[in-house]
């Protein structure tokens, strides 16, 4: 019998890598999908610097949703980020620019370029639903081709997606994602939850339903209830 | 490459000797460290060493490698590549070097005798064993996503064996021992050299596992 064993980074999400047999397979591509203030943007903060402590490389590549200064300035109010690992161990990556102006070809030659240059193990592209309104007919084709490339720079890619409202996920992200994390905002009463559930993780045995997620200085992003 | 890479390319290049193909080599590192491993040791034996080989990938297009390689200024012009999963994987990315192409992963057991010419050139490309130094595999690991634990191992039996003819040649084997623990085993005691990189690409000599625990802070670098 062939084995299928993956081999998994740690997502550094406390109480997530219970919930899928220890972590992301290694090389995937995962679609963090939310609304604004769901904590995608933190997610893969705590994803990057999580992989610094195990001695791993992290690539940042911003986009058209907050200029990579204001991102940072942010980020570090958070106790797990470490600003001397900024443009060393996390190295980021401005792509405002060149999707302005680029083609798919050229944007999908400029993160060739910078994954070799870097070599990361880990990477966020935050969010890839705005290269979306940049594209048309080819934007399938273009996330095809870059979850295809990304897996055999050998990383795993954190991609962030915001929902728009009526749609539970960027679907056509969601085709070219080997996993799928949902991270949603909830009125209850005078209280609005947050909540974390994976919705796909391919080859990953994983924890279904919505799970009570917090947000602070500390962890960043944190599972509540597998903590318990 | 860094100066971490370049210190890890030096480092290699002294503990190699002046026989690398005395025995192969194991280097027992993290998955995520791989592909990184592969470049040190390709800028070991085709710069430093100014050696000639072949290099076969099961596990990425060899456009990655060649990409990769040319970025960070490693010279290819005595490298050949085998190309065992450009035709499974549907890449988009152009290559400019060239390789042959053999049919895919599966069956990696006959591997060596195909690599003998049985089966005619392979990949296409016609090859003078007397030129060649070295042969190199991408990924170890991705095998046992292709093929049966038996077949791995068979192969790998095989394909140490065959490095002796027509005259002694250089390999080493990346692997996780936490990941693959058999196939580690195996190739310790396929290989009578062994190798630790921790994750800070310091390379240690003999398998000593507790290096694979998680990384010194940043700047700070674990004891040679």
């Amino acid at each position: 019998m062939v084995e299928q064993t993956f081999p998994r980074l740690p997502s550094g999400v406390p109480g997530l890598d219970e919930m899928i047999e220890g972590g992301f397979p290694f090389p995937s591509v995962i679609l963090i999908a939310g609304s604004a203030g769901s904590g995608k943007t933190t997610f893969g903060q705590r994803f990057l610097f999580h992989g610094v402590g195990l001695g791993e490389q992290g690539l940042y590549f911003t986009t058209l949703s907050e200029p990579t200064q204001w991102m940072l300035r942010f980020a570090s109010q958070f106790d797990f980020i470490r600003p001397e690992c900024f443009g060393k161990e996390v190295m980021y990556i401005d792509m405002g620019d060149i999707i302005k102006r680029g083609t798919p070809e050229l944007l999908l030659d400029f993160i060739d370029e910078k994954m070799a240059e870097v070599v990361p193990q880990r990477v966020v592209i935050d969010p890839i639903t705005v290269v979306g309104t940049t594209m048309k007919e080819e934007y399938r084709m273009f996330l095809f081709d870059l979850a295809n490339r990304l897996k055999n720079w050998q990383s795993t890619t954190l991609l962030t997606g915001e929902v728009r409202p009526g749609d539970p996920y960027p679907a056509e992200v969601a085709y070219a994602a080997d996993g799928i994390i949902l991270l949603t905002l909830s009125d209850e009463g005078d209280a609005r939850r947050k909540y974390l559930e994976v919705l796909k993780m391919r080859g990953t045995n994983h924890l279904t339903g919505r799970q009570s997620v917090d947000i602070n200085r500390k962890d960043g992003i944190i599972v509540l209830k597998a903590r318990f | 490459m860094n100066e971490r890479d370049l210190d890890a390319v030096a480092r290699l290049n002294a503990l190699l000797g002046n026989d690398p193909s005395a025995a192969p080599l194991l280097m027992s590192a993290r998955y995520t460290q791989v592909a990184r491993l592969n470049l040190i040791l390709l800028k070991t034996l085709l710069d430093v060493r100014r050696l000639r080989g072949i290099f076969i990938t099961i596990d990425r297009p060899h456009h990655y490698m060649a990409h990769l390689m040319r970025l960070h200024g490693v010279g290819q012009e005595n490298l050949l590549y085998l190309d065992a999963i450009s035709s499974h994987s549907a890449d988009t990315k152009v290559g400019s070097t060239v390789a042959g192409m053999l049919g895919g992963p599966f069956q990696i057991q006959r591997l060596p005798s195909v690599l003998q010419g049985e089966d005619g050139a392979p990949g296409g490309l016609p090859i003078d064993w007397n030129r060649v130094d070295f042969l190199l595999l991408d990924n170890l690991g991705t095998l046992l996503m292709y093929n049966t634990r038996q077949a791995v191992e068979e192969f790998l039996t095989q394909f140490v064996a065959s490095l002796q003819t027509p005259r002694r040649r250089f390999t080493a084997f990346v692997v996780d021992s936490s990941q693959r623990p058999d196939l580690h085993a195996l190739l310790e005691r396929l290989c009578s050299r062994a190798l630790t990189v921790t994750q800070n690409l310091d390379l240690l000599e003999g398998v000593q596992p507790q290096h694979l625990a998680p990384a010194s802070p940043p700047g700070q670098r674990s004891e040679a």
